[in-house]
């Protein structure tokens, strides 16, 4: 592996490694000559872009804390771990690109093992203007893959095994993922060709409704059609994991009914405690976990709120995550936290339109943050919630399922081979 | 011998057949055609088992599928895009690794004439989905993948595009191909490209400005860069401007056979000087000689021969080009996309329906070595020839 430093295109301190992890100095696309071979773009500090947040604990609980980080599979089932232009007037031609640069160094000072990596998901404008295109999900799963191939810390996850083995090696396995099935548009072969090419999970629709059943922003909810019920069965039978984080509540519903493996919320709460259409309702959450699935918190700017902390941070984050874990038992619950390296906030005003972000956050008032306080990015994620798990009581046994337990456990079902 | 762990998976086995997709009928992998067993003496078979147990095989060029029984189906099979692996007639191919070039030029997914964007996009990602549901062979993308698989009875699968055709004039869709898995690229098949000159051309304008960067662009990525198919002016220009080893996967000589498809002695010694190497071509009705013109192993053992004086047997392997199909029956079917006339053109000859001895990837490399051994090569320089060569140009050029 070429994993020779080069000079860092962003401010910041350097992250350092933790533990065990293996990250040995590789930038993006430093098989190429930037400037040359590529446009560069100056990029947001991989750490320290915002003060850094600490959960606040005593000293036996931080060790006690690192030491379930250290010793058990951690899983992120929701994550951007890429970096964005430092200046956001960069974003929309950065991304037409189609070279986005992956968090490498930062997610060597992680603790994660495993990372569920959505790609450019409804941003991926490479090729159109309104995103999701087919082409666009290749180029840009293709480029990804191509600089993870020139380094040795991250490689590309297939299969359950390959999560245990990063772990084993002090590696990071990377999960392909697609927030919506849109780009497959009628052809149930494209599954088969983006699980071939790598793709192990997909939700069945963003927001906006697509040939597979009704998004969240939709006044009226179709549930799932026929073509998504075939999509949701090909799914099962190929080994791509089914996400309904997205959906309106009646395909949710349809999606669990159809499908024959446990399904994933990946990224959510629960509407019981803030009430818009991006937060799931209790029997959809009920009925995932009836299932066998499992749902990931969701971290993302103005999601998770709760009546008691209007100002988005890791307590309402929490909040979420314990009332899902009271409805439906700690086995079926994990983090999606949906975070990224650069302005989260920025990019949602950016790409409002092509997010629907106005209808997903439709719903009580509340405060806007500049950032969500402890869960601002992957690497800071991980160890507050391991703090905050371990300041609230939680067992160890409690605090390894949803770290990754309980993930690994539908995707023993779920991922063929 | 190679003992493989094979599963006895049957392809898209994942899925039921109708109406998720069209079954074909396949041709059988084993025992299609007269098996062809070189003559040798017990004791020159045991040596035989031997070796291929004791070496790493690399094949530098093959289509290890099978195709319809009734080539009348084979557009409609082929524009399914559900081509079938031969995980049987593998799994007795005595092979470590192997180079699978796909559909290439009959890739007819989306359009007529093939290599389209989309189908090499297709085409791989069906296959791959196919070889993610078994264990025998998994995908390989470095020489170490090759160790691996010898070590624990599996094979390496490596997707091969015999022309960057499809990439039109985007050199990032080569980043793209190479996250996907593609580690060895032709710089043009029969006919011209935006990169360089193919064979049937009545001039060559050798390699174009936008293939030069290609070519840059494939060194820094880690690929193997394939001249098989190209005019001679463009090989030459390829391996000039190639910063890593060139390698001619499959073709044979000119000066035994004057046809285009075949490589005049500077465009091998090129590619030799280069670090590269030649696999020796097996297709029907390619390399013949004067002596051999009946096509079989032995006309293609005289090209093997000649490459080995010409350039030294460190620059020489085997790229047989054959399936689990009637790959002469395939030649006519798609004479016209493949160029199959000008590929053909020069001395006439006779007609055979199938290569005796190197008819397919399950019977080639037992003959091969059979052949070796009976014209008394020592074990040094058959392990050269069925693996070792393809090792050290695999790990200098691919990054690991």
């Amino acid at each position: 592996m070429t994993d020779h430093p080069t000079l860092g295109t962003d401010g910041g301190n350097s992250a350092v490694n933790v533990k065990g992890k293996k990250y040995a100095g590789y930038r993006s696309f430093s098989y190429l000559t930037a400037g040359e071979d590529y446009r560069e773009y100056r990029l947001a500090p991989q750490s320290d872009r915002v003060p850094p947040f600490e959960v606040v604990v005593d000293p036996a609980e931080e060790e006690r804390a690192q030491r379930l980080l250290e010793e058990n599979i951690v899983i992120s089932l929701h994550d951007h771990p890429t970096v964005q232009p430092e200046d956001l007037g960069d974003l929309f031609g950065y991304i037409r690109q189609g070279r986005q640069a992956t968090a490498f160094e930062a997610l060597g000072a992680s603790y994660l093992d495993c990372v569920f990596d959505n790609l450019m998901d409804g941003t991926a404008i490479i090729t159109s203007n309104s995103g999701w295109k087919f082409d666009d999900v290749v180029l840009d799963l293709g480029i990804r893959l191509a600089d993870i191939a020139h380094q040795s810390f991250v490689f590309h996850c297939r299969t359950a095994a390959d999560v245990h083995r990063a772990k084993r090696e002090g590696r990071l396995a990377w999960v392909a993922a697609l927030e919506a099935a849109t780009p497959i548009e009628n052809e149930l072969d494209r599954i088969d060709i983006l699980y071939g090419l790598g793709v192990r999970l997909m939700g069945v629709v963003y927001s906006e409704s697509n040939t597979l059943g009704s998004g969240l922003r939709e006044p009226h909810d179709g549930g799932l059609t026929v073509f998504g019920r075939a999509a949701v069965r090909r799914m099962n039978q190929v080994g791509v994991a089914v996400d309904v984080s997205h959906t309106g509540d009646r395909t949710a519903l349809d999606t669990i009914d159809v499908s024959t493996k446990p399904i994933f919320i990946t990224h959510a709460g629960a509407r019981a405690l803030w009430a818009t259409s991006r937060m799931k309702p209790d029997d959809v959450i009920r009925a995932c976990a009836a299932a066998g699935g499992v749902i990931g918190i969701e971290g993302a700017p103005h999601t998770t709120l709760t009546a008691q902390h209007r100002e988005h941070s890791i307590e309402s984050f929490m909040e979420h995550f314990e009332y899902c874990a009271n409805l439906v038992g700690i086995d079926h619950v994990a983090f999606g936290p949906d975070t990224m390296y650069g302005d989260h906030v920025g990019l949602h005003h950016a790409f409002a339109r092509h997010l629907s972000i106005a209808s997903s956050h439709q719903g009580p008032e509340f405060e806007e943050v500049e950032y969500v306080r402890g869960i601002e990015n992957p690497t800071e994620a991980f160890p507050n919630i391991a703090r905050w798990l371990v300041r609230h009581g939680y067992s160890d046994e409690d605090i390894i399922k949803v770290l990754g337990g309980n993930i690994l456990r539908v995707l023993d079902q779920v991922w063929v081979k | 011998m190679k003992l493989k762990q094979y599963d006895a998976y049957t392809p898209y086995a994942y899925l039921e057949g109708d109406p998720a997709y069209r079954v074909f009928t396949p041709t059988p992998q084993l025992g299609r055609a007269p098996s062809y067993i070189i003559d040798v003496t017990p004791d020159e078979e045991a040596r035989v088992h031997r070796l291929l147990g004791a070496n790493i095989t690399v094949s530098l060029h093959d289509h290890p599928i099978a195709r319809p029984i009734d080539l009348n189906d084979y557009f409609d099979y082929r524009k399914q895009g559900r081509d079938v692996t031969a995980y049987a007639g593998l799994s007795v191919a005595q092979l470590d690794a192997v180079f699978d070039n796909l559909m290439d030029g009959n890739a007819v997914i989306t359009s007529s004439r093939g290599w389209k964007w989309h189908d090499v996009l297709y085409d791989l990602g069906m296959r791959l989905a196919d070889i993610a549901h078994q264990s025998m062979l998994f995908l390989a993308t470095t020489a170490q993948d090759i160790q691996v698989a010898k070590e624990t009875g599996r094979i390496a699968w490596f997707p091969a595009l015999e022309a960057a055709t499809p990439i039109e004039n985007e050199l990032d869709r080569l980043d793209v191909l190479y996250g996907f898995g593609i580690r060895c690229i032709g710089v043009a098949y029969t006919e011209s490209n935006s990169l360089g000159a193919g064979l049937r051309e009545p001039r060559d304008g050798g390699l174009t400005v936008f293939g030069r960067q290609a070519v840059q662009r494939m060194n820094r990525l880690g690929m193997l860069v394939d001249v098989s198919h190209v005019g001679d002016q463009t090989a030459l220009d390829t391996v000039e401007v190639s910063e890593s080893p060139v390698i001619i996967t499959h073709a044979g000589a000119r000066a035994l056979w004057p046809s285009r498809r075949m490589k005049p002695d500077e465009v091998i010694r090129a590619c030799a000087q280069s670090g590269g190497m030649i696999g020796l071509e097996a297709a029907p009705h390619t390399t013949i000689t004067d002596r051999h013109p009946y096509h079989n192993i032995d006309s293609v053992m005289e090209h093997f021969e000649y490459c080995v004086n010409l350039v030294g047997i460190e620059h020489v392997g085997f790229g047989p080009d054959t399936m689990f199909a009637d790959h002469a029956g395939s030649h006519r079917v798609f004479a016209s996309v493949m160029s199959k006339d000008a590929s053909f053109a020069g001395k006439d000859h006779p007609t055979v329906p199938y290569v005796a001895g190197l008819e397919n990837p399950a019977e080639n490399f037992l003959n091969i070595t059979r052949w070796l051994v009976k014209h008394g090569y020592s074990d040094d320089d058959i392990s050269l020839v069925l693996g070792k060569n393809a090792m050290r140009v695999l790990s200098q050029v691919l990054k690991s």
